[in-house]
């Protein structure tokens, strides 16, 4: 018996699409879940690496008031580190492994299998953020840092989030047609850890190096609209009204709109050249 | 038979399917019409071009020129429909997540192609089982045998039960158990579950055995594509054979120059040199004189492995 599947329309065409996109976010998983050890080996790395540099900066002790102020921004570099890394080593390991190719066979655009790559990078960006987190809070209360919330500040960490998303899915795409693309993300990603605000708030960067950093490096912007909120006092109106919040979304928009047309561009470029599998 | 007016599609549509790579050309003006059914090999030394054909036919590599229509659908044009028709085991790949079981394999390969879950699962257990791998099916596959994660990604190639399978190379690096294996499942499949298969493979006996039709493909043109039975018919020597049974040593000396001797199992074939009758009554009549059983005699047929080398060096 021969039953090729029939083809969703409309409604169910989107439904197709949102169960491409969990099968391929459940996929990302659970060969995440598979090399366990290394992501254990990555979140303690990361988690000591803060703790190296703030004690260097403090010049022998940790300041209180700095590591409320870079604490977000740090745990945001780390999400970006790892869905950066995660869409380029990812998407190499498949093209070299054939499974891109099998994959492409989908019914589906290969924008929609992109999007489920980029949110299971993005889940193990998040859940690794989490547990670093959740140490430094409890270090933070032996210390007596206090590090503010206010529900304001979820909306410039979406856009944050949103930005690092493009920024990963713009990687994702070069990695298709870069050769040399690891050692442009190794010093992509150093250099967003430098100026991102993970070490040193920006408002003590001189200013050519506070602009560039908010106009080329991801998350700069909403990191220090959330910032303004959280150690400044501001309000969501005042990080709005100034253009700051809007900036970021404007930023965060770019990137989304460019990672996805440089990551088509690049399927299609492959698929041209023929260079998508083993 | 009567005409129905019905107009029944090929299962395989290709029109000067072309690939150039800047210069140089992959695949030249590529036409082939596969009915559904059949198993067709596409055979050809390396870098003749029978990747690039069969990329070309999955939509993984974008044709410079030509069509290709899988189940009458345009590969170019409605992508989304024509991949719904196949299964690809590509060459030199792993086809399938060696960090994931092939319970786990076979449910996203599934899901990729639309399917739900509760409709892929008894399929994927059908084929497991049928592949010996349902014992092993929450394994890792990085942890099995070569033969095993090449049946795995057969596996994956079925599990949604596509019209048409293409098969690159799937028994290269496959010991000789494994590889039998891959080969009674193609002749299953194609005999028991009609499906279209294009196969490309080295292995000439393998193709011999299981393609009802075969092209040979040098420098990314189709030099030929008949029938495996027509093809090897074109090629059948004008000289005789004569099987008979033992050493024939009795005889050796008497029989025509030029005639080879080749024994096996008891058996010995002589061929002779040309096809003359006179020369066929002669050798016949001195195995009559040295008491030598005649088992048969027929004209020569060469091997598909003989008729491909005729070929690809343009003989």
């Amino acid at each position: 018996m021969t039953t090729a599947v029939a083809p969703p329309a409309g409604f169910a065409r989107f439904g197709a699409g949102m169960l491409m996109l969990g099968n391929e976010t459940n996929k990302g998983l659970r060969v995440m879940w598979v090399h366990k050890t290394p992501l254990v080996l990555q979140v303690a790395s990361l988690t000591a690496l803060y703790w190296a540099f703030q004690f260097f900066l403090g010049g022998g002790r940790f300041v209180s008031e700095l590591l409320a102020m870079t604490f977000l921004a740090y745990l945001a570099y780390m999400v970006a580190y790892i869905a950066i890394l995660r869409m380029a080593a990812g998407v190499l390991e498949e093209m070299y492994t054939g499974t891109l190719e099998q994959s492409l066979l989908s019914p589906l655009p290969p924008w929609v299998q992109s999007l489920g790559r980029l949110a299971a990078a993005l889940v193990e960006g998040l859940a690794t953020a989490a547990v670093v987190a959740g140490f430094y809070l409890v270090i933070f209360a032996v210390m007596d840092v206090e590090p503010s919330f206010e529900w304001a500040a979820l909306a410039p960490l979406a856009l944050v989030l949103a930005d690092v998303a493009g920024f990963a899915m713009l990687i994702g795409g070069l990695a298709l047609i870069v050769n040399s693309i690891g050692a442009i993300i190794h010093v992509i990603q150093n250099v967003i850890m430098l100026v991102n605000g993970a070490f040193i708030p920006i408002f003590v960067f001189p200013d050519w190096l506070a602009l560039t950093s908010k106009i080329v490096i991801p998350t700069t912007l909403g990191l220090d609209a959330t910032r303004r909120i959280l150690n400044g006092g501001e309000s969501l109106d005042q990080v709005w009204s100034d253009g700051t919040l809007a900036w970021a979304a404007l930023h965060a928009a770019v990137l989304l709109v460019l990672g996805w047309t440089v990551y088509q561009a690049a399927i299609r470029r492959g698929l041209r050249e023929g260079r998508l599998g083993a | 038979m009567p005409d129905t007016g019905v107009t029944v599609r090929a299962a395989i549509e290709l029109r000067g399917l072309t690939k150039r790579y800047g210069s140089f050309t992959a695949v030249d003006d590529v036409s082939v019409e596969i009915p559904a059914g059949q198993v067709f090999g596409l055979l050809g030394p390396n870098g003749a071009g029978k990747t690039t054909t069969i990329k070309m036919m999955a939509g993984l590599v974008t044709p410079t020129a030509g069509t290709a229509r899988l189940s009458g659908h345009d590969i170019g044009a409605q992508r989304s429909q024509a991949v719904r028709q196949i299964g690809a085991v590509l060459e030199g790949s792993r086809n399938v997540y060696w960090s994931l079981s092939a319970w786990q394999n076979l449910l996203y390969f599934g899901r990729l192609k639309g399917l739900r879950g509760s409709k892929i699962k008894p399929r994927a257990e059908r084929v497991l089982r049928d592949l010996g791998l349902w014992d092993r099916k929450d394994q890792s596959v990085g942890g099995f045998s070569r033969g095993m994660q090449q049946k795995v990604a057969i596996a994956a190639a079925l599990v949604t039960d596509p019209p048409i399978l293409l098969l690159d190379e799937p028994t290269i690096g496959l010991d000789v158990e494994a590889a039998r294996t891959v080969r009674e499942w193609v002749v299953q499949l194609a005999r028991d579950e009609g499906k279209t298969i294009v196969l490309t493979t080295h292995q000439l006996a393998m193709a011999e055995e299981l393609c009802d039709r075969v092209a040979v493909i040098r420098d990314g043109r189709i030099i030929a594509d008949l029938p495996t039975r027509e093809l090897l018919d074109r090629y059948v020597e004008d000289r005789f054979a004569v099987e008979v049974a033992g050493d024939a040593a009795a005889v050796v000396d008497a029989l025509p120059p030029n005639t080879t001797l080749e024994s096996d199992d008891g058996r010995t074939t002589i061929q002779l040199p040309t096809a003359d009758q006179d020369s066929l009554h002669t050798v016949l009549a001195t195995l009559h004189n040295g008491a030598v059983s005649v088992q048969g005699v027929s004209r020569v047929r060469p091997s598909l492995e003989e008729v491909f080398v005729k070929l690809v060096k343009g003989e």
